[in-house]
């Protein structure tokens, strides 16, 4: 008995040391592009500007069965400027057996992680569209970079 | 064996406590922001024609002189500029690109400061006024990231003069003089 038993705990023990762990995978990239046709002269750029609905897809897998989960989002910037803010929202709820609540509302993306939407259960598809605001001339003219982090927790 | 066992089981008790923190994981996506150079200008009203004419003398002996007719202020130059850090300020030029001024004559053109504030750096006026010629001259200077917003009432007031330089060689014609003013935005 006490052979066997101590044999499953070794078992489960190793299952959990081999297993991998929660995953969260985000497909695609945005790129914001403007032209000297964006604007007549005398003109600024539109202030705000949107991504397609459905240009970045995130995806929530290998949870335990049916577990709790929060993202976060953060930005890393690798060449910003500070004057273009950059805002998050989730523009579709995702395939499979699981739900996600939050993140329908515009969320401003700082350099510090912070929650963006909640959920219980694996999903897939989950659109994320950005917009960005301050977008002017008074920019100096350049390519900007920023990564967009996105960490999942399981609860 | 169950020695053996035992002590396994807390290796690996050990090894998943080692990676137990790791309930979350993360992954990222670039985004980019291309923020072109550009030089836009447009005068105001777009298909406006400009339209001098010299007035009649009041009086037999007087010379042909200023009225009203002699002087239009209804355009606005506007323009929008984007520039690269620390990139040159940009500048105006005036100049006549198709005609000539008839013999005795003379253009001139005043540009004034915007009356109603832009965007970002806006340029200042060069010179109070400028004789037109075909040679482009400085009108505005000092252009950096910025704009004017657009339309009449914004950006820099153009006000024309034709003016009597020598009565000698006026010619009397009674065909109209057509000339292209160009401007140009630039380094």
């Amino acid at each position: 008995m006490q052979y066997k038993t101590i044999c499953s705990i070794v078992f489960v023990l190793i299952c959990n040391t081999f297993a991998n762990g929660q995953e969260i995978r985000i497909r695609g990239d945005v790129d914001f592009s403007f032209t000297y046709t964006n604007i007549k002269a005398g003109e600024d750029y539109s202030l705000e500007t949107e991504s397609k609905q459905d240009g970045v897809r995130m995806d929530i897998k290998k949870l335990k069965r049916q577990a709790y989960w929060r993202v976060t989002v953060n930005k890393s910037d690798i060449n910003w400027d500070n004057q273009v803010k950059v805002y998050v929202p989730r523009t579709s709820s995702g395939n499979g057996n699981g739900s996600v609540w939050g993140g329908t509302n515009y969320t401003l993306i700082n350099n510090m992680p912070q929650t963006f939407m909640q959920g219980q259960g694996l999903l897939n598809n989950i659109y994320l569209q950005y917009k960005l605001s301050g977008i002017s001339v008074e920019l100096p003219a350049n390519t900007y970079y920023t990564d967009i982090v996105y960490t999942l927790y399981e609860q | 064996m169950i020695k053996k066992l035992f002590i396994t089981s807390i290796l690996l008790s050990c090894l998943n406590a080692a990676n137990g923190q790791s309930y979350w994981s993360y992954d990222d996506h670039g985004l980019s922001l291309k923020m072109p150079e550009i030089s836009l200008i447009s005068v105001m009203p777009t298909n406006y024609t400009v339209s001098l004419s010299l007035g009649l003398p009041k009086n037999a002996g007087d010379k042909p002189g200023e009225n009203i007719d002699s002087k239009d202020d209804n355009t606005w130059l506007n323009y929008s500029c984007s520039m690269k850090y620390r990139g040159s300020y940009r500048k105006i030029y005036a100049q006549i690109t198709s005609g000539s001024v008839p013999d005795g004559l003379a253009i001139d053109l005043e540009v004034k400061d915007l009356q109603t504030q832009g965007t970002g750096t806006w340029g200042k006026r060069y010179s109070k006024s400028i004789t037109l010629s075909n040679q482009p001259q400085i009108v505005v200077s000092g252009i950096g990231g910025g704009c004017t917003k657009r339309g009449r009432n914004f950006g820099h007031q153009l006000i024309y003069e034709l003016k009597l330089t020598d009565i000698d060689e006026l010619i009397v014609d009674d065909d109209k003089t057509y000339l292209t003013i160009t401007y140009k935005i630039s380094d």
